[in-house]
């Protein structure tokens, strides 16, 4: 990991997180794996530019899944780990850039 | 919402309508809504993603060609009330000029409009023709001959009376003769000398004083426009022999008689049956005719305006139509065609004056019932449509009989007795009128019932009180038909 810039890897969209995001100002991103609480901090406060005010992480872990095809092979989907971001009250994040 | 209207040469209108971006901007979320239900989005269950993330996975485009679909679906009723115009078939959507704000360009086709002329002042003579006293004896010789006594006799053959020759045909080539017709006896009438025969005229004739046994052989030369083919132009020799001959005796013409064709006291009851039964004929024929040239002069008279949607149907009507005929004879529409090398363009072609005179009829009907306020009594209705049910119950097969039960098929059958009804009252009035009838009539009152089915009728007729009742009772009637197949 190079720089902060590499620590967020993608935001995680689902109706759970869509309801955070509005609800709880809370925002959910699968970063890199050997991210720290405070690397996230600084990650979203210096891209974004807004105020953290508390990041929990949770390592999800990698699950066998049956192939789409064949079911009788199983393959291992490869886990992440998920950082969980609570902004101050408000301040937002523009997940969808470019769409009202 | 702005509408501009512009008037079309082809009795259709343009409208041009701007749509508040308020409302566009709803009609994409129930768009995107609609959408959502049917697209699997990754971490939503369906239906549940909010109008962004839709966006992101459908695509733009699409959404706006489904709110601009039920954008229309919502705003064209209100813009046919507020353009105040009376739509004949569903418009289209022609142009899309500008997005910011929404602007539609729609082409509407009008409804008909007839202007009558002074139909009223339509005169023609009408005049039945009496029946011949003539017609009325060939009417009865014909019922006679259909009694006729055939005996065996022993004597030469008379006029009128029944001779069986076996006949054969030859034709005469420059060297020997070529077989047109086997050898085989045939039954042949005695006729007089000028009438039609076979195999050529006086020829039966020729029989008269010959016995059975006796043979013979003619020459005969046919003319070239023989009505059969393989006869025509062609120098023949006939040769007979008769096997037998036999006596015809027609009943003769007296109260006897008159009581074995049918519940007849006399002959003179029997002859007035008779000649009523023509007199009704002819002046039925007569009266198609004379309705046929009273329209056709009503209808010059009218003013039509239409649209081509209107005209394109009834092609359409009348291709169907013609598809059906030949669908009896086993054949279809392209077959037709090829036998009279001509694509379908073509034949549209030819069918659109007669279409065109067939739609002008319908809609100068439909505006004359309007305008003579004809009506159709729901008794009379009712005891029609029980009388076709019955009719049809009858003639169709069982298979097809068992779906006159069926409720939607009974009010569409009321709808066309009803429109059927209102025809032919009007077309009887147009006659009255022309004939001079009608105001020798109209200073007599006018009756006047409560229960009347008017022509709101047939055209809202799902919520009519009255149709609803036909139905119950046309039911019933249906119940009591099939009760009786039953049995």
């Amino acid at each position: 990991m190079n720089n902060l810039y590499d620590v967020l890897r993608r935001p995680l969209i689902t109706e759970k997180t869509n309801y955070m995001n509005g609800e709880l100002r809370q925002y959910v991103f699968e970063v890199a794996p050997n991210a720290t609480k405070g690397l996230v901090q600084d990650a979203v406060e210096t891209i974004f530019k807004v105020k953290v005010v508390r990041v929990n992480v949770i390592n999800m872990p990698a699950k066998k899944k049956r192939n789409l095809r064949s079911r009788r092979i199983t393959t291992r989907r490869s886990g992440y780990k998920k950082a969980i971001i609570t902004l101050a009250p408000g301040d937002s994040i523009p997940v969808f850039e470019g769409v009202r | 919402m702005k509408i501009e209207k512009q008037m079309l040469e082809d009795h259709q209108v343009r409208l041009t309508v701007e749509i508040e971006d308020d409302r566009v901007d709803q009609m994409r979320h129930r768009a995107a809504a609609k959408l959502a239900r049917r697209v699997k989005i990754p971490g939503f269950r369906p239906g549940k993603a909010p109008y962004p993330v839709i966006v992101r996975t459908v695509g733009d485009p699409a959404i706006f060609e489904e709110a601009l679909e039920m954008l229309l679906d919502e705003v064209y009723p209100e813009m046919i009330k507020e353009a105040d115009i009376k739509p004949y078939g569903p418009g289209h959507l022609e142009n899309l000029p500008k997005l910011e704000p929404l602007t539609l360009e729609i082409v509407v086709p009008l409804d008909a409009e007839v202007t009558l002329g002074d139909y009223k002042a339509i005169r023609r003579e009408y005049k039945p023709e009496p029946v011949p006293e003539s017609r009325v004896d060939e009417m009865l010789d014909a019922l006679r001959e259909r009694q006729v006594i055939v005996e065996p006799v022993d004597r030469p053959a008379q006029l009128d009376d029944m001779v069986t020759v076996s006949i054969s045909i030859e034709k005469v080539l420059d060297e020997g003769s070529e077989s047109l017709f086997k050898e085989q006896p045939v039954p042949l009438v005695v006729h007089k000398v000028d009438e039609d025969d076979w195999p050529f005229a006086g020829f039966s004739h020729s029989l008269i004083g010959k016995s059975a046994g006796d043979e013979g052989t003619v020459e005969h030369q046919y003319p070239d426009d023989f009505s059969e083919e393989y006869l025509s132009g062609v120098k023949a020799i006939v040769h007979y022999k008769i096997e037998n001959v036999k006596s015809r005796t027609l009943p003769e013409l007296n109260d006897e008689f008159a009581s074995s064709v049918g519940e007849f006291d006399n002959l003179d009851a029997l002859r007035a049956n008779v000649r009523s039964m023509l007199e009704g004929q002819a002046k039925e024929t007569y009266n198609q005719d004379y309705d046929e040239e009273v329209i056709d002069e009503a209808i010059a008279q009218a003013e039509f305006k239409y649209p081509p949607q209107m005209l394109d149907e009834e092609i359409e009507q009348m291709k169907r139509d013609l598809v059906r005929r030949l669908e009896r004879q086993n054949l279809d529409l392209e077959i037709y065609l090829k036998s009279r090398e001509m694509d379908e363009d073509a034949f549209k072609e030819e069918l659109k004056p007669v279409a065109e005179q067939r739609l002008k009829r319908g809609l100068l009907l439909f505006e004359l019932t309007k305008a003579e306020d004809i009506q159709v009594e729901s008794e009379e209705l009712i005891q029609e449509t029980g009388s076709t049910l019955n009719y049809l119950s009858q003639v169709l097969p069982k298979n097809e009989a068992r779906q006159l039960k069926n409720r939607n098929v009974q009010s569409n059958l009321a709808n066309n007795v009803l429109l059927d009804l209102l025809t032919n009252k009007t077309i009887e009035r147009l006659r009255k009128i022309a004939n001079g009838q009608y105001e020798a009539e109209a200073g007599e009152s006018v009756p006047e019932t409560p229960e009347q089915a008017t022509l709101e009728a047939e055209q809202s007729a799902a919520e009519e009180p009255v149709v609803e009742q036909i139905q119950e009772e046309v039911e019933e009637q249906a119940n009591e038909v099939s009760g009786e197949q039953h049995a």
